[in-house]
């Protein structure tokens, strides 16, 4: 889901400039994750739609909160709603039993509520503290960069080739290698939309190119600054999220 | 006919080379050609039960599983364990391959500081070296039925590796993968591999070196003995050279009608050998034999012979190829390609060896054959001197021995055993049978048979209390272990996350869990993610057909009696208490049976009745009990950490003023709204009620739901004491720990809200109709590899006795036909018919089970047989044509046409008994029953034919000699 929420985080516009084609990837990389990181709090409403290859297709509506690194999302279909405060620190809220019960996930590879994501891209919010790029190519519109995972970092990717607008300084497609050097799954962010000073995608579609399962992930509205307060961001105020 | 064979030999160049044109374009095409080892498209997609297989197969990943099993003297020791890692390592990082789950990748979820976290069982790194805690791995994992059993083997020395390929991967290249990098890297450790695709691996293996290796020296043998036979290398290069072209052009036609290259068609050139030279060899016979031959221009003698022998081997042909296409019956794929394939290249051969053949012969310089052969080359002659001698002196006493073979025959026929399961078709040594042995003793076997259940959703708490109760019954039937369903999870996160046992009972409940569930590895094995379909799993620890009809017939039988495919699903608080009572009472029944499985499946030696558990039960009352004062100890300590902790729905920092309020509550006589919310007044600090005002209403709902949970655990705890009473078993006995585990989960139902009952039986009790919303319908029905063995096995026989019959009438017909006599026609299938029915009394009496391959021999004998058969009828007519009595009729035939035959049969059969060395069973009896075939044919067609017609000479003969 932080993936989710660090995609739609808006990238103040730049105008395109020849300077800017002689960036090293490091470089590129850096002002990237920079942008996506310039509100104080956001909210939006997030729906999630799955598809898998035998056509059968699923709705997920979810209200994403976001302050610093702690994210709140409320399903609205179930009335579950997750916590997270950091990569050890997440809750769940059950509301048939009305309790919060803390989770916690090691496995990088686990897919996030049936949709295409999985917990590594949760866990990635700068994509400089996990993997060092590499300029593969320079059009006159975009970047190509090829990531590799840093020694140490557990994400589940051998590589990652995102493709970065040079106006907008936004990541437009994104295409995850698995272990064994195979294409995995393609991600593409399309229908920008400006907030504040930021740039969201409206759009985004994630195919899984060897299941064929497809998720699309559409926010219709985002708003930043808004002034959320911490105690939103607390276990307590989960199980008050239903009312 | 004659100016047809006169054309072929005047224009023999022509004919050569129209042939050699025809045979560089099938050639070609003949590179086209798919080779089809998916071993799922030898299935008919016609049959339902195959569309399930496949359907659940593609949908679950069912069908794409290989097993690869690690053991050591002690699996829980760094050296086995890292080995474990390296090689799930290597099977993660081979192409093709979707998964796999083992010891050192699985996720273990625990309880956790008021959560749960599922991290690796094993920790990244080395693994670790302390004995303290590799024996407490050990015990965690031997003791968690999650583990043992799936994962490890019970005594510990076994470590299964499951992995799923991906679906549109090369199956048997996979495999082979596997099986390479996991021998390098765990070389030290004896490795097993198991599933479907291991086996096809292994079989596709052994056939390509069989065949590698066998088949030229059967062309080598058969060669031979074509040479001992005619004395010429003529003799040798025409059968096998028009089997050779036959072969080009049989593939070649099916690279046109794009007929894949299978298991089973693959072997086409063959058994075109044993079925296409016979006519050749007919010709050059002829051709050898013809006394007017010597001095006369070949092209005469090879037109002599066409007009004798080409109507019957268009006759011999046409009603092979027709035996052949009775294959069409079957039920597998494969053998419906190889009727067809059969049928194409029979054709083929014959009509080569009416145009190739004599072309050639016409060619040669000189149709003069040296007459007289070395001693050794004239075996074929000595037996057809036998032949004449039984049959002139003893014909009554071949017809009295052949009853006594027929007898005999019939006799064993109800003893003749069936088997087509793949595993039989190795020998106990061999990779796949020793690597099922391990898993079956270890794992319960690879054996995999799924029960399916369709529901417009199957997260409903119905359908997973349906799958749960399935599991229990199908694991105290006989063969049958670790029973495995999506409910698994479900109950296991159920669990944790609510610190109870039991599935969710409401909607909602089961709604959450999913979101939480959805997308973990291993779920979809279980449950599709159109959430419309799940499976439950099971294992059978037996190869043996018997057995697994048994297991199927009674998985199918529970099934149907025993899931409710229309249930009532109630709420028990819209009812008035008296119709509540009923309700429950009759929920409890369900509650009982459940109980009672469980205790049948830890073998408690007093097995209750259902009844008697289902009064002790209803003697709990529907309604929870009032708290006892253990509860409100409970209860006060449960709210005092509450209060203090951070999902508490007020702010309470003081643990004076938490045991204030949580004593408040727990003493409180009637535990009702209004009372806590008052107590709760009454100790929450005023500052707090004022800065938040809803707390207390939030506070009010936290606390009625632990009181439900306490309330809830006091009434298991009794339903399960009352079950270890009536079972004389105290289930607070830490050596009944896993009995009770499972009891509770059975018994957590006496705390649900709703209650599942048969749709049926709800207006009885309830008093009024079913509301639509209230009735939850599911379908269910088994698949998975033993029930599809099951049906194969069980329609063999009935497929066989089509085919035999269907192959029986076209011969009894058509040689009617042409001998234009009813009773001429008997006569001459009678030995035809004796022939498969003496096949099939040795095959009894030697323990060769009725298998897929014994279809193949049934068509190849009948072909056969009616070759022999019409050629030494045409040679009989032709004798007593030309003036001969029969007796002296027979005793030419048997010199000239007989010799033939035998030449025919010796080489072939000789050919053939090379692929008893075969590693595969099902080579080894194909290459023996063909030789048999052969025998039986030659002698039928030598001795019992002749000594039908010498008995009683039928009309057609009379009607040859009235030619004369």
């Amino acid at each position: 889901m932080k993936r989710v929420v660090f995609c739609l985080v808006g990238l103040l516009m730049l105008v395109g400039s020849p300077v800017w084609a002689q960036q090293t990837a490091d470089q590129i990389l850096k002002t990237v994750d920079d942008r996506a990181s310039s509100f104080t709090d956001m909210k939006m409403k997030l729906v999630f739609t799955t598809r898998g290859a035998e056509g059968a297709s699923k709705t997920i509506t979810a209200l994403a909160y976001q302050k610093g690194s702690k994210r709140l999302y409320h399903f609205v279909e179930t009335g579950l709603a997750f916590l997270s405060l950091d990569s050890d620190n997440s809750y769940v809220y059950m509301p048939e039993e009305r309790k919060v019960r803390r989770i916690a996930a090691h496995s990088t590879n686990q897919t996030f509520m049936g949709t295409d994501y999985n917990a590594s891209d949760m866990s990635v919010v700068r994509y400089d503290d996990f993997y060092t790029p590499k300029l593969l190519e320079t059009t006159a519109n975009d970047w190509q960069l090829e990531l590799t995972p840093k020694a140490g970092k557990n994400v589940a990717y051998s590589k990652v080739r995102i493709r970065i607008d040079n106006k907008l300084w936004v990541i437009t497609r994104l295409d995850y290698f698995n272990k064994k050097g195979e294409l995995e799954k393609t991600e593409l962010r399309s229908d920008w939309i400006k907030a504040g000073s930021s740039y969201f995608p409206r759009a985004i579609d994630i195919t899984n190119v060897k299941t064929k399962h497809k998720t699309t992930a559409s926010s219709p509205e985002v708003l930043i600054n808004t002034g959320l307060s911490d105690e939103m961001f607390t276990q307590r105020y989960l199980k008050r999220l239903e009312q | 006919m004659k100016t047809l064979y006169l054309l072929i030999v005047r224009f023999r160049i022509f004919v050569l080379a129209a042939i050699a044109v025809l045979t560089g374009y099938f050639g070609l095409q003949a590179r086209h050609l798919q080779v089809d080892t998916d071993v799922l498209n030898y299935l008919s997609d016609r049959d339902p039960m195959v569309q399930a297989f496949k359907a659940s197969g593609e949908k679950f990943g069912s069908n794409y599983i290989v097993m690869v099993a690690l053991e050591a003297d002690d699996l829980f020791a760094p050296a086995p364990l890292e080995t474990l890692r390296q090689v799930t390592k290597t099977i993660e990082l081979t192409k093709g391959v979707a998964n796999v789950i083992s010891l050192t990748n699985v996720l273990d979820m625990q309880k956790e500081h008021n959560g749960i976290v599922a991290k690796p069982l094993l920790p990244e790194g080395p693994v670790p070296t302390d004995a303290a805690w590799l024996a407490a791995l050990k015990k965690k994992v031997l003791a968690d039925p999650i583990y043992r059993g799936s994962l490890v083997s019970p005594d510990g020395k076994v470590a299964l590796l499951t992995v799923r390929l991906e679906a549109q991967a090369s199956k048997q290249d996979v495999a082979r993968e596997i099986k390479a990098s996991v021998k390098q890297v765990g070389g030290d450790y004896r490795l097993y591999f198991g599933g479907f695709s291991m086996i096809m691996e292994y079989m596709s293996r052994v056939i390509t070196t069989d065949m590698t290796r066998m088949v030229p020296l059967v062309i080598l043998l058969v060669g031979l003995m074509l040479y001992l036979g005619f004395g010429h290398w003529r003799g040798v290069l025409l059968p096998m050279g028009t089997v050779f072209l036959a072969t080009i052009w049989t593939l070649g036609l099916m690279a046109l009608i794009r007929m894949p290259l299978s298991m089973m068609t693959s072997a086409v050139p063959v058994i075109l050998i044993a079925t296409g030279t016979a006519y050749s060899i007919y010709l050059v016979a002829r051709c050898d034999e013809d006394p007017s031959s010597a001095g006369r221009p070949p092209a005469a003698c090879v037109t002599d012979a066409l007009v004798f022998l080409g109507l019957p081997v268009i006759f011999t042909g046409v009603t092979t190829a027709i035996g052949f296409l009775s294959l069409m019956s079957a039920s597998m794929v494969i053998f419906k390609q190889f009727g067809a394939a059969m049928c194409l290249g029979t054709l083929v051969a014959a009509g080569l060896s009416l145009t190739f053949v004599p072309a050639t012969l016409a060619l040669l310089r000189s149709a003069e054959v040296k007459r007289e052969r070395p001693r050794f080359l004239r075996w074929a002659d000595g037996l057809a001197g036998t032949a004449q001698y039984v049959v002139s002196r003893h014909a009554g006493l071949v017809l009295f021995v052949t009853g006594l073979v027929v007898a005999a025959s019939l006799a064993s026929l109800p003893h003749i055993s069936r088997n087509v399961n793949l595993l039989s078709y190795f020998p106990p040594d061999s990779e796949p049978r020793v690597s099922e042995q391990l898993l079956m003793e270890k794992f319960g076997g690879s054996q995999i048979f799924l029960t399916r259940f369709r529901a417009e959703s199957v997260k409903h708490p119905v359908v997973l209390h349906e799958m749960q109760a399935l599991q229990r019954r199908l694991r105290v039937l006989p063969h049958v272990h670790y029973p495995q369903a999506g409910t698994d999870p479900y109950r296991l996160v159920y669990s944790l996350i609510n610190e109870k046992p039991g599935l969710p009972d409401t909607v909602g409940g089961a709604d959450a869990l999913w979101v939480l569930l959805e997308g973990q590895p291993g779920l979809d094995q279980f449950i599709d993610g159109a959430v419309k379909e799940a499976v439950v799993m099971a294992r059978i620890d037996s190869v043996d057909n018997a057995v697994l009809g048994e297991v199927i017939d009674q998985a199918r039988q529970l099934t149907k009696d025993k899931v409710q495919t229309e249930t009532a699903y109630v709420e028990l608080a819209k009812f008035d208490s008296a119709t509540q009572r009923r309700l429950f009472d009759a929920y409890a029944a369900r509650l009982a049976e459940n109980a009672r499985l469980t205790l049948q499946f830890y073998d408690v030696p007093n097995l209750p009745s259902t009844e008697r558990l289902r009064v002790a039960l209803i003697a709990l009352g529907h309604t929870p009990p009032a708290l006892s004062a253990t509860d409100r100890v409970t209860l006060f300590e449960r709210l005092k950490t509450y209060f203090l902790s951070d999902e508490s729905d007020l702010v309470i920092a003081s643990p004076v003023v938490a045991a204030s309020m949580a004593s408040a509550v727990a003493r409180l006589e009637t535990l009702d709204d209004a009372a806590i919310r008052e107590a709760l007044r009454a100790t929450v600090p005023a500052k707090l009620q004022e800065e938040d005002p809803k707390g207390i209403d939030y506070t009010l709902e936290s606390i009625k739901a632990r009181l439900k949970e306490i309330s809830g655990e006091t009434r298991v705890n009794a339903a399960l004491a009352a079950v270890g009473k009536e079972a004389g078993v105290d289930l607070t006995d830490p050596a009944h720990r896993a009995l009770a585990v499972d009891l509770r989960d059975d018994l957590a139902a006496v705390n649900y809200g709703f209650v599942m009952l048969p749709a049926a039986s709800f207006k009885a009790l309830a008093g009024r109709e079913l509301k639509d919303k209230e009735r939850v319908t599911l379908e269910t029905d088994l698949t998975g590899w033993p029930p599809l063995s099951v049906k194969f096995d069980r329609e063999l026989m009935a497929s066989m006795i089509q085919s035999i019959v269907l192959s029986a009438a076209v011969v009894f017909l058509l040689l009617a036909l042409q001998l234009r006599s009813l009773v001429g026609g008997l006569m001459a299938s009678a030995p035809i018919f004796i022939n498969q029915l003496t096949t099939f009394g040795v095959m009894s009496l030697a323990g060769i089970p009725l298998d897929n391959s014994t279809m193949m021999i049934t068509s190849i004998a009948m072909g056969i047989g009616v070759g022999y058969t019409i050629q030494l009828i045409a040679r009989l007519k032709l004798e007593m044509r030309g003036g001969l009595a029969l007796p002296e009729a027979v005793h030419k035939a048997l010199g000239t046409t007989g010799r033939a035959i035998l030449i025919n049969s010796a080489a072939v059969a000789a050919g053939f008994l090379v692929l008893v060395f075969s590693e595969m069973t099902p080579q080894k009896r194909f290459g023996s029953l063909i030789a048999l075939t052969m025998f039986f044919s030659s002698f039928g067609a030598l001795t019992l034919l002749p000594a039908i017609f010498l008995k009683r000479v039928p009309a057609f003969l009379r009607r040859a000699a009235g030619d004369r």
